[in-house]
C-alpha cells in the first residue's frame, strides 16, 4: 500500500483513478489515507431502486455537468456545477470528483469524496437531491445515533466524546417553528442526548472523538478516530476509517434503509385496492391535548412544496398532504393519542414518504413505525 | 348571501361524518348479524305508497340479513348528520322516511319486512322523533313499519369512537334492538381502511370538499417526473385533464357496492370553479378538457380556496350561490 502512495500519483490518484479489484481494497486505502494525510473523507449514504450510475447520467440537471468512469458497482464521478447570481450576471465553475460505492447487495450507494464539506454539500448533495424521488435520502433518528455513539464504544472500547452538536428545538403554536443550535459541549455522548432529549430538540448532526481512557482519573489519549454522523447519513471520517465502515455504516444502513424499505412497501402498494398505510406509535399520548391539534396541523405548512388540505382537525385530524415535488399525496388521520396513520393515495414514492417521516420526527416526535395490522384496536368500554 | 367560512368547514364535516357513519353502521351489520349493506341501491315503491307510489327510491343505505334469526329481514338507513335546528324544513325529511314505509321491491334478496332506520346527531334525535309522533305529522304519516331513530355521536377515549345508539323506536330483531339501545361503540382506527378508500356516498359533497380531492390525489396523477423535474424552481405546473378521466380515477373513491355514485355533473362542477378561480382554463375546441394551474402554494387548500372563492365573490360583487 505504500507504494501506492507514491508521490508521483499523489492520493486523489488512489482515491478516484485506481482500479481496486474488490470494495474492501479501497476502504482499505480510506483507512490508510486518513491514517497518512490527517485529511478528512467525506461519506453519504442514498438509496436507489435503480442503477445509480444509469439514473446519473441518464438526466443531468440544468448548471450541473457529469462524467462517469466505471461500473454501477464502483464508479467515479467528476461533477461540474456552475454557481450563478440571481440575476445570472456572475457565474463561476466548480468542480468535485467522488466515487460510488454500491453497498454488498443493498440498493444503496456510499458517495465518497475528500472535497470541503461545503463543496459536497452544494454541488454532490445538491446532484442528488435533484435526483428526488428516483434517488432517495435515508435519515437516522436520534435515538439512532446515539445507538452508533453506543456501538463505537462497546466494538472499539474507546470513549466517545461529544465536542458539539448542532440541533434543532421543535416550536409549537408560534410562527417560528424552530430554532437551531450549536452547542459546544465535550461530554460524553450519553449525556449529551439526554439533554437533547430534556431539550426537545432533533439533532442534524455530532461531532465526536473517540478517545482512550489512559488512568482512573479520567485522563484519555489523543483521538484514536473522529468525525462527522448527521441525520441525513452523511458523515465525515478523520483519522481511522475502520470505524466508519465496520459500525457506523452498517448501522447507519440497517436504521435508515430499515425505514426505507418499510416505505418502499408501501410506495409498491399505493395503487393497490388496500393499500399499507405508515403507522407511526409515539411512546407518549402526545395527541391528548386536542388544542394542539391545530399546531400539529400547521406544522406541516415549512415543510418545502408540500399543500395540506384539513378536512378535520377537532377532536380527531384528517389532512391531506400533496408533495408538488413529484406527485406523491397521503391522507393522515390521527383517530388515538399516541398514533399516526398516513394512506398514500394512489401513487406515493418512497423518498417522498421519506421526507414526510422525517419531518415528523423532527417535529412532532420521534416514534416507532408499525405495522397497522400489529396494532391492538380496543373494543368498546 | 356571502360566503360563510365556518359553515363550509361544517358541511365538509358532515359529509366526511355521515360517510363514516354509513361505514361503522355497514362494519355492526356484517359484524354481529352477518348482514350485507349496499350503498346506492334504488329499490322501487309500490303502487300503494302514500307518498311517491311506485317510483325508484334510494336510501342512503340498504341492508339484507340472511341469518336464520334474521331471515327475510332488512333495513334502510337514511343519515342525516346536519339535520337544521328549524322544524319548518323536518316534513321533508319525514317524507323521505315514509317513502320507504312501504314494499318496497328490488332488494337483492327475499326480503319480506323491513325497518327503517334514521340517523342524526344527538342534538335533534329526540325532538325529531316528538316531531315525527306529534299531532299533525303522525296523522299524515302513520308508520306502519318500525321506525328507529338513532343517534351518531363521537366519543373520545385513548381512542376515537363513533357511538351508535338507538334514541327511540324499536328493531323488529331483538338482539339488534338491546344492541342499539346499549349503543355500539365502533373505533375509528377499525374503520380506517375503509374510510380511506371512500371519499364519497350517493349524495353531492361540498364544492370544496371536491375540489380538494381533484387538487391533492387526482390532478398529479397526470404529471410526470420529466415535467417536474423541468417545473425547476417555478410555482406552477400546468397539467391537463379531461372530465372523463377525472371521473375514472375519482370513482375509485367511491363506495365498493356503489361505484358510480359520483357523478359527472359533480366533476363538471368543481372545473368550472377552478376555471373561475382562474386555476384552469377550457381547451379550445375540447369543452371536456381543462388546463390547470398546479399552483404550489405552502397553505391549506381548503383555506386557500375559500379564500380565491372570497375574492371573486368581492370583484363580482354578488353572491356564488351556483356553489354554495
Amino acid at each position: 500500500m505504500k507504494n501506492r502512495m507514491g508521490k508521483e500519483k499523489g492520493y486523489d490518484y488512489w482515491l478516484y483513478d485506481q482500479d481496486y479489484e474488490k470494495q474492501t481494497d479501497f476502504f482499505e486505502y480510506i483507512n490508510s489515507y486518513l491514517i497518512s494525510s490527517r485529511s478528512k473523507m467525506n461519506i453519504l449514504l442514498v438509496h436507489s431502486n435503480d442503477p445509480l450510475l444509469d439514473e446519473l447520467n441518464e438526466w443531468i440537471p440544468r448548471n450541473f455537468d457529469i462524467n462517469t468512469e466505471g461500473t454501477d458497482e464502483m464508479f467515479t464521478i467528476k461533477i461540474s456545477k456552475i454557481f450563478e447570481t440571481f440575476d445570472k450576471s456572475v457565474r463561476r465553475n466548480e468542480e468535485v470528483r467522488a466515487r460510488i460505492v454500491k453497498y454488498n447487495d443493498y440498493p444503496i450507494y456510499l458517495i465518497f469524496s475528500n472535497c470541503t464539506k461545503s463543496k459536497f454539500r452544494t454541488i454532490i448533495t445538491t446532484l442528488i437531491n435533484k435526483h428526488y424521488p428516483r434517488i432517495s435520502r435515508m435519515f437516522l433518528t436520534n435515538q439512532e445515533i446515539k445507538s452508533i455513539c453506543n456501538e463505537f464504544e462497546r466494538k472499539t472500547r474507546n470513549e466517545v466524546i461529544i465536542e458539539f452538536s448542532h440541533a434543532k428545538k421543535r416550536l409549537f403554536g408560534t410562527k417560528k417553528k424552530k430554532i437551531s443550535q450549536m452547542t459546544y459541549t465535550n461530554e460524553h455522548y450519553s449525556k449529551v442526548f439526554e439533554k437533547i432529549y430534556v431539550a426537545n430538540q432533533w439533532i442534524e448532526s455530532i461531532r465526536f472523538e473517540a478517545r482512550v481512557m489512559v488512568d482512573e482519573l479520567k485522563k484519555v489519549s489523543q483521538p484514536k478516530y473522529l468525525g462527522v454522523i448527521s441525520r441525513g447519513c452523511f458523515f465525515s471520517a478523520e483519522l481511522r476509517f475502520a470505524p466508519f465502515i465496520d459500525i457506523a455504516i452498517p448501522l447507519a444502513i440497517k436504521y435508515g434503509y430499515g425505514k426505507n424499505e418499510y416505505l418502499d412497501i408501501r410506495s409498491k402498494k399505493a395503487k393497490d385496492e388496500n393499500p399499507e398505510p405508515i403507522v407511526i406509535n409515539f411512546s407518549e399520548d402526545i395527541f391528548k391535548d386536542i388544542s394542539e391539534n391545530q399546531n400539529f396541523v400547521e406544522s406541516f405548512s415549512d415543510l418545502e412544496k408540500i399543500s395540506v388540505s384539513s378536512y378535520h382537525s377537532n377532536p380527531y385530524i384528517h389532512i391531506s398532504l400533496l408533495d408538488y415535488l413529484d406527485g406523491s399525496s397521503y391522507d393522515l388521520w390521527v383517530v388515538s393519542n399516541n398514533r399516526l396513520i398516513i394512506y398514500p393515495q394512489i401513487s406515493a414514492s418512497t423518498a417522498s414518504m421519506n421526507r414526510i417521516l422525517n419531518h415528523i420526527f423532527e417535529r412532532i416526535k420521534e416514534g416507532d413505525i408499525e405495522e397497522y395490522k400489529d396494532i391492538e384496536i380496543k373494543n368498546w368500554q | 348571501m356571502a360566503i360563510d367560512e365556518e359553515k363550509i368547514k361544517e358541511e365538509i364535516d358532515d359529509y366526511e361524518y355521515t360517510l363514516q357513519t354509513l361505514i361503522a353502521l355497514s362494519g355492526i351489520f356484517e359484524h354481529d348479524f352477518s348482514g350485507r349493506s349496499i350503498q346506492g341501491l334504488t329499490l322501487k315503491t309500490s303502487s300503494k305508497n302514500t307518498v311517491s307510489p311506485s317510483t325508484n327510491v334510494t336510501p342512503d343505505l340498504v341492508t339484507e340479513f340472511q341469518s336464520s334469526e334474521l331471515k327475510n329481514i332488512g333495513v334502510t338507513t337514511e343519515v342525516k348528520t346536519d339535520l337544521p335546528k328549524n322544524k319548518d324544513y323536518w316534513e321533508d325529511y319525514v317524507e323521505q322516511l315514509k317513502k320507504y314505509d312501504d314494499d318496497l321491491s328490488g332488494w337483492k334478496n327475499d326480503i319480506k319486512n323491513h325497518d327503517v332506520m334514521f340517523i342524526s346527531n344527538p342534538l335533534r334525535t329526540s325532538d325529531f322523533f316528538d316531531y315525527v309522533e306529534s299531532g299533525p305529522i303522525s296523522k299524515k304519516y302513520q308508520f306502519q313499519r318500525n321506525l328507529i331513530i338513532t343517534d351518531s355521536s363521537r366519543m373520545q377515549q385513548s381512542q376515537e369512537f363513533m357511538l351508535i345508539k338507538k334514541q327511540k323506536g324499536k328493531f323488529s330483531n331483538e338482539e339488534m334492538d338491546k344492541l342499539f339501545k346499549s349503543g355500539v361503540g365502533v373505533s375509528q382506527l377499525k374503520i380506517l381502511p375503509k374510510v380511506n378508500k371512500t371519499k364519497f356516498y350517493d349524495s353531492k359533497p361540498p364544492i370544496i370538499y371536491m375540489m380538494m380531492i381533484i387538487w391533492d390525489h387526482i390532478l398529479k396523477t397526470n404529471l410526470t417526473i420529466e415535467q417536474l423535474r423541468d417545473t425547476g424552481r417555478n410555482r406552477i405546473i400546468e397539467v391537463n385533464e379531461n372530465i372523463q378521466d377525472i371521473l375514472e380515477k375519482i370513482s375509485q373513491y367511491a363506495p365498493k357496492t356503489n361505484k358510480n355514485c359520483i357523478k359527472r355533473e359533480w366533476v363538471v362542477e368543481a372545473m368550472t370553479a377552478f376555471v373561475d378561480l382562474k386555476l384552469a382554463s377550457t381547451v379550445i375546441g375540447d369543452v371536456e378538457s381543462y388546463n390547470i394551474k398546479l399552483i404550489i402554494h405552502g397553505g391549506d387548500s381548503r383555506n386557500w380556496f375559500i379564500s380565491k372563492f372570497k375574492e371573486l365573490e368581492e370583484k363580482k360583487n354578488q353572491t356564488l350561490e351556483k356553489y354554495f
